[in-house]
């Protein structure tokens, strides 16, 4: 009798329990991620978020990030990732941050050490020579290393680069709220390269430790361009850093000179989660919704990553909904098209509903210019056949 | 004649401690029976025992013969009230509404008080003297008032049985005399009405009940009429104080003075 | 006889004490906003609090991010209630009738429906526990909700299982399983203890936050999509099938508040007077958490977690219209969704097109407004100590 009252009152404990495992289990990366690495790091924006729903929009997106993919877990599709991205703090700065470079003056000149850069969040960074062991906070930072065939002098990287297949040999240092920094100090680099995502504590915590630390956090296409050739001023390698500008570029130009023929630009609603929070201007994704030759039915908004009325989305009619993640927690197309009160938007009537690789548009690296490819198809199929 | 009330080897207590052990005990109809005896006796206990609260180990309590811990909660509060000590009252609540309480076992699952039941609250009020106060939250009280009201919340409920449970501690004598005059004047007014109450006060026992019980240690140790059960002897052998007692000026029921510094 | 007689003697030597100067009417009560709750009174408070409900949604539905004209409105809810039997030519567009009947309407109707729950469930919690910052947050609804949402979200189930709406019952079980354990934690020896059950509310409500913590600490990519989930809110959840879906809960809710309102008073003396009473206590307390917890955790599954509303609205109600929870409960229930369609109306136009969180709006209006209540009857009746 005691016994039988006694597993009553656990059963429930045991459900939480079984539940907590197999969430844990469903994620490949914590697998792999230890325990330890969990406790030690500071639980910055989990703790917020849950324990005080009612903290501002901005807070959240900040700490939320640009993207990062586990590593394909087996079950699913490639886990993908969602992307509020980094809060730009400025909007068109990136002009102005290649061409700060002090010694920036030919078109690719060997550079000159000590070499004084301006980095995207207006840090004054100095080198006395090439780093040779270079550590990546973040998947768009990895990409850009190898587009500059820098992969060699990679020593670290953070668990959601996946990109390319190398990176799976490097060491991880952890996500992108529990770094871990004793790992990457272990790893001596003389280059860490942080992007928005990363916390402004990290990095305090970083430079603390003497290590040089750039930030990329691009907000725009053309702000990869310039990184791309920062980082070939910062590494001299500026000839790889031509090549990579033009191959990213010229992609965008290909894009661009296809979306010529078409007549008007659709309007589209780029769906971040199913209570509508979206892309708005000043954020990367509405760059590349514009360059891909979409019209972004969010024009004027508070911040970069509003939560859009319902109303509005109906009334706005846009003609492609695009969804910034196709893993669970968010609506499926199939979903959103029978979603009451939607039947009447064009998108909805002519099922023009495309879930977009997460991958290619949450990551602010070279690949995004495969991201406006993959935007552009789902804008104007007959054109990219 | 039958007993009005009937307890048969009640057993009774908590997980770890039984208090009450088989105490037999009977209550004839329009009797005042006084239970006296020692912090932990298990008076409280007893009372807590026949109005529902606490469900015995095993015996029997019977009402007019039908067996009260059978019963469902509303029909034994039909039956029996309850006066305690130190009854914690809603604070928002005005005095009328609280004695409407005392009607909630009257009504039915889906039922709303209706005019008659205000009917019985004023009758009670008027009789307890609180009916001026009616519209007073209860908050603004004084111990002596809320007595009243208490009071007139167990006549709302129209028992058969009353059980006094020290209703008169932390009264001054006013409304001590006040309580249990009105307890003795309910009982008077119908046939087949009982009082049980429990005392702490072993003067004002001698002079309200017909019977006293002396309980010690969950046992009854004495049972009969004051003057047979309050003497110094019992009360020495029940509360372990030496007393003296002697017959009242005025009506010769016993009245105990204690003993200071005779403690053993 | 011969005692009594005795009695008198006695009364004559102790002397009567003046009796009190009589009020000429007993039924007043006296120094407060309250008055006698008399039953008219009663039918009457309740029937004026539904007309106001019913007067602020028709308020509220004419406004929102899409100006729509108010006989433009009135048609097109005309046109799918009443006049479905004598209908109105529809000299509207159907953009504008999906727009107010599949859009704004059941979001309004969505909140009217939360609001109540919550405040329902609330004052149902305050009364039972006989404490006044019991509400439904406190005994583990909205952490068990929280873990049961966020659970859903990050584990890899399939797409159908996602579709079939996976997140809201997860929150839904979640709630009623936290209250589960919470109940059977606070039974001891047959009792459920007031104080022991404050206690595992609050110990399973962090357990609940450090579950959804870690998941969500696991599962960074999914963090938007939780945020979106725990700020709560109406915007992509007012729909008929959830309002169709929330309903039932509210009705047996609504029921047994209205039956249970004159034993709660009954309560309010304390359990063991309640039992002498002829009340069945421990009947009385399950029935009523699990009323409680069914309203709440359903208004928690379509809606998110949105504080203050339960713990808040009952406590205004009580200020102004008295502690008789026989108008208590059904006054609770109506104000907590007159006061759930306005934060809501406010939520939704005022960064039109944009949406604000609508727990923001709650804390915000309802806290100042709770003060000056709080501090009003405070210096109208300085009673209570």
């Amino acid at each position: 009798m005691l016994m039988r009252k006694r597993l009553f009152q656990i059963w429930p404990l045991m459900a939480l329990l079984v539940m907590l495992l197999l969430a844990a289990c469903g994620d490949a990366t914590a697998t792999t991620a230890p325990a330890a690495v969990a406790t030690t790091a500071r639980a910055t924006t989990a703790a917020a978020t849950t324990n005080a729903p009612t903290t501002t929009t901005v807070a959240t997106t900040t700490a939320a990030t640009t993207a990062a993919a586990t590593t394909a877990s087996a079950t699913t599709a490639p886990a993908t990732t969602m992307a509020t991205t980094t809060a730009p703090a400025t909007t068109a700065a990136i002009a102005t941050t290649a061409a700060s470079a002090t010694t920036a003056a030919g078109k690719s000149g060997p550079t000159n050490y000590p070499l004084s850069i301006s980095d995207d969040a207006k840090r004054s960074v100095k080198f006395d020579k090439a780093p040779s062991k270079i550590v990546s906070l973040a998947p768009s930072n990895t990409e850009l290393l190898y587009a500059l065939g820098l992969g060699d002098k990679i020593v670290g990287v953070d668990e959601y680069s996946n990109y390319p297949d190398d990176t799976k040999q490097k060491e991880k240092v952890g996500g992108f709220s529990n770094t871990n920094i004793e790992k990457v100090v272990a790893l001596n680099p003389d280059l860490v390269l942080a992007a928005g995502i990363t916390s402004k504590q990290l990095l305090t915590s970083l430079e603390t430790r003497n290590l040089t630390v750039v930030v990329l956090d691009p907000p725009t296409l053309a702000g990869v361009a310039a990184n791309m050739k920062l980082l070939g001023q910062i590494a001299n390698v500026p000839d790889k850093a031509e090549a990579a500008i033009s191959a990213f570029q010229g992609k965008l130009d290909s894009i661009a000179v296809k979306i010529k023929e078409a007549k008007a630009k659709p309007r589209v609603f780029y769906e971040l989660d199913p209570t509508l929070f979206t892309v708005g201007p000043g954020s990367f994704i509405d760059d590349m919704i514009q360059k891909a030759g979409g019209q972004n039915i969010v024009t004027d908004a508070s911040n970069p990553y509003p939560q859009l009325n319902q109303e509005a989305v109906v009334s706005k009619d846009p003609e492609v909904i695009l969804l910034g993640d196709d893993s669970g927690g968010v609506d499926s197309p199939e979903k959103i098209l029978s979603r009451p009160g939607w039947e009447n938007i064009s998108a909805v009537k002519n099922k023009r509903i495309t879930a977009v690789n997460a991958d290619l548009v949450n990551r602010p690296g070279p690949r995004a210019a495969l991201g406006v490819e993959a935007i552009a198809k789902a804008l104007y199929p007959d054109l990219f056949k | 004649m039958s007993a009005l009330l009937e307890i048969n080897q009640l057993k009774a207590g908590y997980a770890s401690r039984i208090v009450l052990h088989e105490l037999s005990l009977e209550l004839e109809p329009g009797e005042f029976l006084g239970v006296l005896g020692p912090n932990g006796c298990g008076k409280s206990t007893l009372i807590k025992s026949i109005s529902g609260i606490l469900k015995p180990k095993s015996g029997e309590v019977r009402f007019d013969g039908r067996d009260l811990l059978k019963m469902k909660p509303e029909e034994r509060a039909r039956v029996l009230a309850v006066v305690a000590q130190n009854t914690i009252l809603p604070p928002d609540f005005t005095a009328s509404e609280v004695v409407l309480f005392g009607r909630n076992p009257h009504l039915g699952a889906f039922e709303q008080e209706g005019p008659e039941d205000w009917q019985i609250v004023q009758q009670a009020m008027e009789a307890t003297d609180c009916w001026q106060m009616a519209g007073r939250f209860v908050s603004e009280l004084s111990g002596g008032e809320r007595q009243r009201v208490l009071f007139a919340l167990a006549l709302a409920q129209q028992p058969r049985l009353l059980l006094l449970d020290e209703p008169t501690t932390f009264l001054d004598t006013f409304y001590q005399v006040e309580v249990m005059d009105r307890a003795a004047e309910w009982l008077r007014a119908e046939p087949k009405r009982g009082v049980l109450a429990v005392f702490h006060d072993l003067n004002l026992a001698a002079q309200y009940c017909q019977r006293i019980a002396l309980l010690s240690a969950g046992r009854v140790l004495a049972l009969g009429t004051p003057a047979e059960v309050i003497t110094a002897e019992n009360i020495r052998r029940a509360y372990g104080a030496s007393v003296v007692v002697v017959p009242h000026p005025v009506n010769q029921l016993p009245a105990t003075f204690i003993l200071p510094g005779n403690q053993k | 006889m011969k005692q009594v007689q005795d009695l008198n003697k006695l009364e004559q030597m102790v002397g009567t004490r003046e009796k009190e100067p009589s009020s000429p009417n007993p039924f007043v009560r006296s120094q407060s906003l309250v008055f006698f709750s008399t039953r008219k009174r009663r039918l009457t408070l309740i029937s004026f609090s539904l007309l106001a409900l019913v007067f602020t949604l028709i308020i509220c539905v004419t406004f929102g991010s899409v100006a729509v004209p108010f006989a433009t409105t009135f048609k097109v809810i005309w046109n799918h209630t009443i006049g479905l039997l004598w209908p109105l030519a529809p000299d509207y567009t159907k953009g504008m009738d999906t727009i107010i009947w599949q859009i704004r309407l059941p979001r309004l109707v969505l909140a009217a429906c939360v609001g109540a729950g919550l405040a329902g469930s609330g004052a149902i919690y305050q009364g039972l526990f006989r404490n006044p910052l019991a509400d439904p947050y406190l005994v583990g609804v909205a952490q068990g909700a929280a873990v049961g949402a966020v659970a859903a979200i990050v584990l890899p189930l399939p797409a159908f299982i996602y579709a079939a709406g996976a997140v809201q019952w997860g929150a839904f079980l979640g709630a009623i399983a936290a209250v589960a354990i919470v109940y059977n934690l606070a039974r001891v020896s047959g009792e459920i203890g007031n104080t022991t059950l404050l206690l595992a509310g609050v110990a399973i409500g962090s357990l609940g936050a450090a579950v959804t913590t870690l998941l969500t600490y696991l599962h960074n990519e999914k963090l938007a999509t939780i945020y979106g989930w725990l700020l709560g809110g109406f915007n992509a959840s007012g729909s008929w099938d959830n309002v169709s879906m929330m309903f039932p809960y509210l009705a047996i809710g609504a029921v047994i508040s209205l039956l249970a309102g004159r034993r709660l008073n009954v309560l309010q003396m304390g359990e063991e007077q309640a039992m002498q009473l002829g009340l069945n206590v421990s009947l009385l307390k399950l029935i009523l958490v699990i009323a409680a917890t069914l309203m709440a955790a359903a208004a928690v599954s379509v809606s998110g977690i949105i504080g203050f509303v339960g713990l808040v609205v009952p406590h205004l109600v009580r200020m102004l219209t008295g502690q008789d929870y026989r108008q208590l409960l059904p006054l609770s229930l109506v104000w907590g969704g007159i006061f759930m369609v306005l934060t809501d109306s406010i939520a939704r136009t005022v960064l039109s097109p944009a949406e604000l969180p609508v727990s923001i709006i709650t804390a915000f209006f309802g806290g100042p407004f709770f003060i000056y209540i709080l501090r009003r009857r405070r210096k109208f009746q300085g009673r209570q100590a």
